[in-house]
C-alpha cells in the first residue's frame, strides 16, 4: 500500500518547507534565543490559512533541533485540566533542575509543546482551555508554538496572548512554487505529468500546497502518465469561477426557466447564492428602473428565505430561486446588457470577515471597560467607546490612567488608539503604566488608595 | 416479498454504479493500487455518493468489509464527542485482514457541527498509516476550509434522464415490470435527477399492479398530472373562474390532494404557461405567498381560489 502523499512528503526539516521564508526566519531566530536558558518571548502564534506549512513547520523544527515533542490539537481534550497535564509533563524535566541553562547543557533535550488548532477550544468541553493556554505560557520554561487558522477567534478567548506571544504570519503559497514541489513528487512517484496539468492543479489550489498535493493524488493514483482530460475530475476547489459562468449565464436569460436552471447545478446554499447576486446587481444593471425592479425582486426573494428558515419549511426555498435569479435578471427592460467581465466575492463578506476581528476586539475592550463605568456593555460600545476613543487619541494622560485602573492589554490600547498593537506609541504608554502601576501598588501598601488626576466616573 | 428497492438494487460493485463515470474510474484506480487520499464526496441527494462509498469498500476488503469500514452518519451523530471519541479510537485501532488502512464514512458530514469538524482535523492526518476518511456531503461550503484542504474534492453530478432511465429499465427487468414510455418520462420529470426518489418512485407506482405509465405514476405519488394543472391555470387564464374553481375542488375533495402539493404543481406548471415571461415572475412570487399562507395555517381552499383569480387577473391585462 502507498502512503497519503500529504503525509509521506510532509517536510522533516525546516529547510523542506517551502515558501513563507521570513515565516521561517522569524521561527529559528526564536528558537535560537532557547540556546541559552529561557528567553522573553517564550511562546509563537503561527497563524494562516490551511495547508500551508504551519504544523510541517512546528514537527520540521523540533526534527532540526531534536527536541521532544508534546503535542495537543483539537482532536484532545483540552481543559484546563488536560492542558496543565500535558504542559507539565513538557516541564517535567526541568523541574529537577533550577535554570534551562542548566537544563540544556545536562539533559540536553528541550520538549517543544505544540498546541495545534488553538483557535479550536470549545465551550463546554474544553472549559478554560483559554486560560490554561496562558498559564501555561506564563509559568512555562520550555517553548511553545501556537498554531491558528483565525488569530482573532484565538486572541479573543485569551487577550493576554497578544502581549505574551509573538505572531508569525504563513502565507498561501504561489502557484508556481506550487508546481515545484508538485513536478518533484511526480517524479518521485514515476509518473509523467506536463507542466501545464501541474499548473492546473496548482491554481485550482487557491495557494493550499496541502490541497494540491491530494489533487495530484487523486488523479495520478494507478497511472503512469496524465493525458489532459485526466484533470477533468478535479473538484473545483476555488469555486468563483464557475460562479462567474453561472452568473453570466443567470443576467443573460431571456426566461424564466433560463434563469433558474443557469444557477441549479452550483454547490451553494441559496443565501450565499443570494449574496453573489446582490453583489452582482449593480455592475448588470445601470438603468435605475431595471436596479429597483432587480432590487424588489431580490428583496422577495429574501423575504422567502426568511419565511423558510423561520418555520422551518425548506420548499419555501424555490420561491427564493426564481426571485433571485428570474426576478432579478428579467428586470433589465432598457436593452442593453453592459459587459461584465468578472463577478466579485461578496464585498459583505469580505466586511464581516474583516469586522470579526474588529468585534472581537471591541468586545474585548467593552468587557473590561463597561464595569469601570458602570454600564452595560452595549451602553458602554452604543454611547461611551465613540467618544472615549476620540478623547484618548488626544488625552495621553487619560489613557495611561485608564491603563492603570483597568485590566486593558496592548491590544486594546492599540485599537482604542487606532494604531498598530507593536507601536511605538502603545509600547511607551504601557511603559507609562507598568511605572505608575509599580509605583502604586506601593503606595497601596502604606494609604488607602489615592485618587489622582481627573477623575474617570465624571466622563 | 417486502424489500425495499433501494437497498435491493443499490450497486455491489463499482462498475455498476450509473453515471458519475470519471469518478468511478478514479475509485477503481484506488482499488487497484489499495491506495487513496482523502475524500470528500460533494453533490445532490440520490446521486451516488453512499453507493460509491460501500461498492469502494467491498471491492477494496472483500467479505471483511464491514470490519473494515466505520459508517457514521453525522446528522445522528454530530457533536465533538464522536470525533473525539468513537472516530479517533476507530482511526487509531490498528487495522485486521490484509488491508493497511480501515475507511471512515461520515455520511451527511455537513451536519457535523463547526466545533466537531476542527476536532477531526489532526486525526485525519495523523492516523493515514491505518484510515481513510470519506467524507459526503450536499453543499461543499459547509464544510470547513481546512477539512476541504485534507481531501480530494468529487462533485458528483445530478443524474441526466437517460441515467434515471438506465436504473428504471435494470430494475424493471428483474422484477418484471413493464413500464410505458411516458412512465418513464413522469418518473424522471419527478426525480429530477435523483435516482433515491426515482426507484422510490418505481416501487411505489408498480405496488399498485399492472403497467407503469404516467397515470399510476402520478396516482401514486400523490402528484397531480402536469396536463390536469396546466388545464386548472389555462382555464383561469381564460377568465373562467367558476369552472377553474370546480377543477380545484375535484382535486381537493376526489384525488384528496393537500394544498401544499397542488400549490406545488402550480409552481412547477408556471412555466409553461403560454404568458409573457414577466406575468411568470409576478405569479410565481403569489404562488409562494399562497403557500407561505398556508403553511402558516391559512385556509388552504381560500388561498387557492385568491390565486386562481390572480391567474384570471393576469389573463386579461398580462397578454403583451
Ligand atoms: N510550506 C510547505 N512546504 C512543504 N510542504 C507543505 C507546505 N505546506 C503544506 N505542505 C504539505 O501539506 C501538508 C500539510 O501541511 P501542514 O500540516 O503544515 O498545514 P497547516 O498549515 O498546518 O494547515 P492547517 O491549518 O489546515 O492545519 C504537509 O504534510 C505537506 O505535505
Ligand atoms: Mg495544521
Amino acid at each position: 500500500m502507498q502512503e497519503d502523499w500529504t503525509e509521506k512528503y510532509r517536510p522533516r526539516s525546516l529547510s523542506q518547507v517551502v515558501g513563507n521564508e521570513s515565516a521561517i526566519r522569524a521561527i529559528r531566530r526564536w528558537a535560537e534565543s532557547w540556546a541559552h536558558g529561557v528567553p522573553k518571548v517564550k511562546a509563537l502564534i503561527l497563524k494562516g490559512e490551511p495547508g500551508i506549512g504551519k504544523t510541517s513547520s512546528a514537527l520540521a523544527l523540533a526534527y532540526d533541533l531534536k527536541w521532544d515533542v508534546v503535542e495537543m490539537n483539537a482532536s484532545d481534550h483540552r481543559n484546563a485540566e488536560s492542558i496543565k497535564k500535558v504542559a507539565g509533563i513538557g516541564s517535567m524535566t526541568q523541574t529537577f533542575t533550577l535554570d534551562g541553562e542548566f537544563l540544556s547543557s545536562h539533559s540536553g533535550r528541550r520538549k517543544l509543546i505544540i498546541l495545534d488548532e488553538a483557535d479550536n477550544l470549545f465551550g463546554r468541553e474544553d472549559y478554560g482551555g483559554a486560560k490554561a493556554i496562558v498559564d501555561t505560557i506564563r509559568e512555562s520554561s520550555q517553548p511553545i508554538l501556537l498554531i491558528a487558522n483565525d488569530y482573532y477567534e484565538l486572541t479573543r478567548r485569551a487577550s493576554a496572548l497578544k502581549r505574551l506571544a509573538t505572531s508569525v504570519t504563513f502565507r498561501r503559497l504561489d502557484p508556481s512554487a506550487i508546481v515545484v514541489v508538485l513536478r518533484s513528487i511526480a517524479e518521485n512517484e514515476n509518473v509523467t505529468v506536463s507542466l501545464d496539468t501541474l499548473g492546473k492543479i496548482a491554481s485550482n489550489a487557491g495557494g493550499d500546497l496541502r490541497a494540491a498535493i491530494n489533487d495530484l493524488q487523486m488523479i495520478v493514483e494507478g497511472r503512469s502518465h496524465l493525458d489532459a482530460e485526466d484533470t477533468d475530475v478535479l473538484g473545483e476547489r476555488n469555486q468563483e469561477k464557475e460562479l462567474s459562468r453561472a452568473l453570466g449565464a443567470m443576467f443573460g436569460a431571456k426566461t424564466v426557466r433560463e434563469a433558474q436552471d443557469a444557477t441549479l447545478n452550483l454547490d451553494k446554499m441559496p443565501d450565499e447564492l443570494e449574496k453573489w447576486i446582490e453583489e452582482s446587481i449593480p455592475s448588470e444593471m445601470k438603468d435605475p428602473e431595471d436596479l429597483a425592479r432587480a432590487f424588489d425582486a431580490l428583496s422577495r426573494s429574501n423575504i422567502y428565505l426568511r419565511r423558510a428558515r423561520a418555520l422551518q419549511h425548506y420548499g419555501m426555498w424555490s420561491y427564493a430561486r426564481t426571485m433571485m435569479t428570474a426576478g432579478v435578471a428579467l428586470s433589465r427592460k432598457s436593452g442593453r446588457r453592459p459587459h461584465v467581465s468578472e463577478y466579485r466575492f461578496p464585498s459583505f463578506l469580505i466586511v464581516m470577515s474583516r469586522a470579526k476581528g474588529t468585534r472581537a476586539s471591541r468586545k474585548s475592550i467593552s468587557s473590561k471597560l463597561a464595569p469601570y463605568f458602570h454600564t452595560s456593555s452595549r451602553m458602554f460600545d452604543e454611547s461611551i467607546l465613540p467618544y472615549l476613543s476620540k478623547l484618548l487619541t488626544k488625552d495621553r494622560e487619560l489613557m495611561v490612567k485608564l491603563g492603570c485602573e483597568t485590566e486593558l492589554d496592548d491590544g486594546d490600547i492599540s485599537n482604542l488608539l487606532h494604531v498598530d498593537s507593536d507601536s511605538s506609541i502603545v509600547k511607551a504608554i504601557r511603559a507609562e503604566i507598568i511605572a505608575i502601576k509599580g509605583e502604586d501598588e506601593v503606595m497601596r501598601k502604606k494609604t488607602p488608595r489615592r485618587k489622582s488626576g481627573r477623575s474617570l466616573a465624571e466622563f | 416479498m417486502a424489500d425495499v428497492w433501494v437497498e435491493k438494487y443499490r450497486p455491489k460493485k463499482l462498475a455498476d454504479v450509473i453515471g458519475q463515470k470519471i469518478i468511478v474510474e478514479r475509485l477503481s484506480a484506488y482499488v487497484r493500487t489499495v491506495s487513496m487520499p482523502h475524500m470528500l464526496f460533494a453533490g445532490p441527494a440520490g446521486c451516488g455518493k453512499t453507493t460509491c462509498s460501500i461498492a469502494l469498500a467491498r471491492e477494496l476488503y472483500g467479505d471483511q468489509w464491514k470490519g473494515n469500514f466505520l459508517e457514521l452518519n453525522a446528522s445522528d451523530e454530530r457533536g465533538i464527542d464522536i470525533v473525539r471519541g468513537k472516530i479517533k479510537d476507530f482511526a487509531r485501532a490498528a487495522s485486521m485482514g490484509q488491508n493497511d488502512f480501515k475507511i471512515i464514512f461520515l455520511d451527511e458530514a455537513d451536519s457535523l457541527t463547526g466545533d466537531a469538524q476542527a476536532a477531526l482535523r489532526r486525526t485525519m492526518e495523523r492516523y493515514t498509516q491505518t484510515c481513510r476518511f470519506v467524507l459526503s456531503c450536499n453543499y461543499s461550503s459547509k464544510i470547513i476550509e481546512p477539512i476541504q484542504s485534507r481531501c480530494a474534492v468529487f462533485r458528483f453530478r445530478p443524474l441526466s434522464e437517460s441515467d434515471v432511465r438506465i436504473c428504471i429499465e435494470r430494475i424493471s427487468k428483474v422484477e418484471g415490470i413493464e413500464v410505458s414510455e411516458e412512465g418513464y418520462l413522469a418518473i424522471a420529470q419527478l426525480a429530477g435527477g435523483d435516482l433515491r426518489k426515482a426507484t422510490n418512485i418505481l416501487q411505489v407506482a408498480s405496488s399498485m399492479g399492472g403497467k407503469v405509465d404516467a397515470e399510476t405514476v402520478f396516482e401514486s405519488t400523490e402528484n397531480i398530472r402536469p396536463s390536469e394543472i396546466q388545464e386548472l391555470l389555462t382555464t383561469a387564464l381564460k377568465g373562467s373562474f367558476m369552472a377553474a374553481r370546480s377543477k380545484l375542488d375535484d382535486m381537493i375533495v376526489i384525488h384528496g390532494l393537500s394544498g401544499e402539493d397542488i400549490v406545488k404543481a402550480i409552481h412547477r406548471a408556471v412555466l409553461d404557461l403560454p404568458v409573457n415571461e414577466d406575468v411568470k415572475i409576478r405569479l410565481i412570487d403569489r404562488v409562494g405567498e399562497a403557500e407561505f399562507r398556508m403553511v402558516s395555517g391559512s385556509s388552504e381552499r381560500i388561498q387557492l381560489e385568491a390565486l386562481l383569480a390572480h391567474f384570471a387577473y393576469e389573463g386579461k391585462n398580462g397578454k403583451s
